[in-house]
Parts: structure tokens; sequence; C-alpha cells
């Protein structure tokens, strides 16, 4: 993998989300690949994410947030959110 | 690869190491603990020394590490009928924020007590493999084939504080079906599945397969601790949500299962290692990737506490999603390209 492969690979993108102040940093290889890196400060603004989890199972985990995620596609459909292998292949 | 005997054999001639291994710091399954219940002194090899696991006088279950001439009592768990020992080369008590989940509802501690679910199917096998090897298993659905077809999927791997989850769903990933399904056994078409690991070496599964017939609740627990740097045990085991009264086919499937998950994982394991030395190192990954991911998550296990980092801690999501066809995807870009084009002229 060259430099510049290597730098488009690791290149994420900052996506606000529409109902809090959370930002992240958010990688799109393909339409249906997402890759979101959070901050400790945008875990605690997330309004979806419970204050106490209701039990320890695996299930009772925090899946993540619906309204980044329609934040991250409408990004992604507006074109601002650039697909990495996209973006590698042109 | 080769698989190598279960104790007691010695496991050959290892080189003298410059320094000594270091082994995560976590919760470890050591098995079924009614095995540890014959009245008698256990020693298990485990982490690059011996552990001994005895009951004491009030019949509760203890464990010491016998390294040289300090002796290292550990702390001990007991629950759901298994056996667990918390694992720290600082020796710091186990913390309040990584609790192992209770998973059967009752209160006893053996299998029998419990009216909700199965006993456990359980499983083991020695292998010559590094802990970290079998990690990798937990981010590989992310390059099965079904990304590529085009078969409905949703796939998910997040990392989080001391915790790694794995959702999925969609059918079944080949390598768990059944491969020697027995006359009872039904095709599971569909599975749900959302898997934890709790720390480095505990990871418990909440299933819900989808069969001809029925659906099948399964909870199916996968653990493994080092006996030495290139050895370990790992253990799955199975239960399933009995119906009443409890249907016999279902614990054949549990079993059955218990031993295809364990088939699959050494599998995966043996062909990363093959893989390995074919290519001679592993294929480069960025930042983003989820086996990159899993690197850093893994990774605060083996340094000290006050050494962990944001990087190793902080919330990473990689997700695959499939359920959204693409023509929508594509059209609605297609659409916004329009508008733009559209728009563009306008303010021409």
């Amino acid at each position: 993998m060259s430099n510049r492969e290597q730098e488009l690979d690791t290149a994420m993108q900052q996506v606000r989300c529409i109902e809090c102040l959370a930002k992240v940093q958010v990688r799109k290889s393909a339409w249906e690949q997402t890759s979101v890196q959070w901050t400790d400060e945008a875990l605690d603004l997330c309004r979806e994410r419970p204050a106490r989890a209701t039990g320890n199972l695996p299930r009772d985990q925090f899946v993540g947030c619906e309204t980044l995620r329609a934040a991250v596609r409408d990004e992604t459909v507006q074109g601002n959110l650039k697909l990495a292998d996209r973006a590698a292949a042109s | 690869m080769h698989m190598v005997r279960v104790d007691p054999q010695p496991l050959g001639d290892q080189s003298p190491h410059a320094d000594p291994a270091r082994y995560a710091r976590g919760w470890h399954c050591l098995g079924l603990s009614h095995r540890f219940r014959d009245g008698g002194v256990h020693r298990l090899a485990a982490f690059g020394v011996t552990l001994q696991v005895q009951a004491d006088g009030q019949d509760q279950l203890t464990a010491r590490l016998e390294a040289g001439h300090s002796p290292q009592d550990l702390s001990c768990l007991e629950q759901d009928g298994l056996f667990y020992v918390w694992h720290d080369p600082q020796g710091n008590p186990p913390p309040q924020d990584l609790t192992i989940p209770r998973l059967r509802s009752g209160t006893g501690a053996e299998d029998d007590e419990d009216l909700e679910w199965s006993a456990w199917a359980w499983k083991e096998t020695t292998l010559a493999a590094s802990t970290g090897q079998v990690m990798e298993h937990v981010v590989h659905l992310a390059d099965s084939p079904h990304v590529t077809e085009s078969e409905q999927l949703y796939f998910k791997n997040v990392f989080e504080g001391q915790l790694a989850t794995q959702y999925f769903e969609g059918p079944l990933h080949h390598s768990y079906q059944l491969q020697d399904p027995g006359q009872n056994a039904a095709a599971i078409q569909l599975a749900d599945s959302v898997a934890g690991y709790y720390g480095p070496a505990v990871m418990i599964a909440q299933l819900d397969y989808v069969m001809e017939d029925r659906n099948l609740d399964a909870i199916v627990l996968t653990a493994h601790y080092p006996i030495d740097e290139q050895h370990l045990v790992l253990m799955t085991g199975v239960m399933v949500r009995t119906e009443q009264p409890p249907a016999p086919e279902l614990k054949t499937a549990a079993a059955g299962h218990a031993t295809q998950i364990l088939r699959s994982i050494t599998g995966a394991v043996r062909a990363q290692l093959d893989d390995a030395a074919a290519t001679g190192c592993r294929a480069a990954c960025g930042a983003s990737s989820p086996v990159a991911a899993l690197h850093r998550w893994y990774s605060q296990f083996f340094v000290d506490e006050q050494d962990v980092s944001p990087q190793m801690t902080e919330r990473f999501e990689y997700e695959v999603d499939t359920t959204m066809p693409m023509d929508l995807w594509t059209r609605s870009s297609a659409r916004n390209l329009i508008l733009r084009r559209v728009n563009g002229k306008q303010l021409a």
C-alpha cells in the first residue's frame, strides 16, 4: 500500500449529529460500510445513549445512535461524505 | 499447525525468553466448576506457571498461581456453573465496572436447578496458538463472503471501554452451520446474534436462530486461557432455552452446535496462522479497519492500568449493512445529483 493510499484509507471525516452537539469521525468505504470513531465527550453529549445500562448482557449494550446514523446517511447522499474506496479509485 | 494433547503432558521444548511473558489482565474462565469440587487439589498449566484450584473449608473454590517463591491468590467467581479467575500482572482486584453477567435466571449455581435454560453442552480443546490469534475471529465475519454477495446482512463491531460487542443479523455463517445434522436437527435459516467480549478472554453470545419449524434461543460462551505464550485452552459452552417439557432434540442441537463453533474457531485460527506463515506478515490495514480497531482495544489488557490510553478504549463502531437496498442509495444520490444540476442551471 502506497503512502497516498494509506492516507486515503485512514482519512476520516467529521460528521455532526443533527440532534445534539456531538461530533464524530466517520469513514465510509462503501455505501453499506460505515466506521465511526467517537470521543468520550461526544458520547456524553449523545441523547440516545442511556445514562445507565439496564443490564449487563450483550443485548443490553448501546448499539449506536440512530439519529447520527441518519445524519451520516444524509451527508453521504448529499455527497459531503466521500466514499473512501471511490476516492482511492478516482 | 497441530493440536497438542491436553494436560498432563509437558508441552515440549520451548526456548527460554529474555523477557518474561505478559498475560492479559482480565477474567478468565476455567470451565465447569463441578470438576473442581471432587475434594482434591487441581493443578493446571496456566499463565506460564501452575494454577492450583481447590475447594476451601466453606466449600468455596479458591485459585492460587504458584509463581516461584511468591504464590499469588487470585480473585474467583463461580456463577452459572462456571468457574472464573481474575488475572492481573499488577495484582489489583477486579474492577467494579467489568462484571461477567449472570446468564441463568435461577439462583442455583448448578445446571439442574435452572428450569429456563438447558445444562451446558461443553467442549474444550488445547490449541497451539497465542491468545491474540483467537480474538480475531470476532471481526472476521466482516470479511466473510456474505458481505460481497447480495445477501441481506447486518454486521457491526463496537469497541468501547473493556467491552467488544459484535452484532450479526443474517444467514448463519456457513462455518457455524451443523456439518453433520442429526435426523431431527432442522437447518438454521437465519441468525440474530449479539456477542460481547467481557475483557480479553470471555465472550458471551445471545443467539436467536430461526429454524424451519421454530425459533431457538441460545447462549454461547466462548472463552480461553493461556497455558503459555504459544498454547491455550479454548472452550465453548452452549445452552438453549428449554421448552416445557424440554424437547430432547434441543439438547442434541445445543451439543452439536457447541462442537461446531469450537471447530469453526479452531479452523479460523489455523487458517490465520497458515495465512501468516504463507505471506510472512499480516496484510497492512488502515486505522479504520476492524482488525486495527480490535488490536487497539485488545492492547489495553497488556499494559499497566495507568498506561491505558483513550485510543484503546474510546468507542469505535464498524458497521456493514446491506439491508438498505443499494438501488435506494443509488436512486436517492442520483436524484440529488439531478437536483444539484437543475439548481446549478437555475443559478447560472
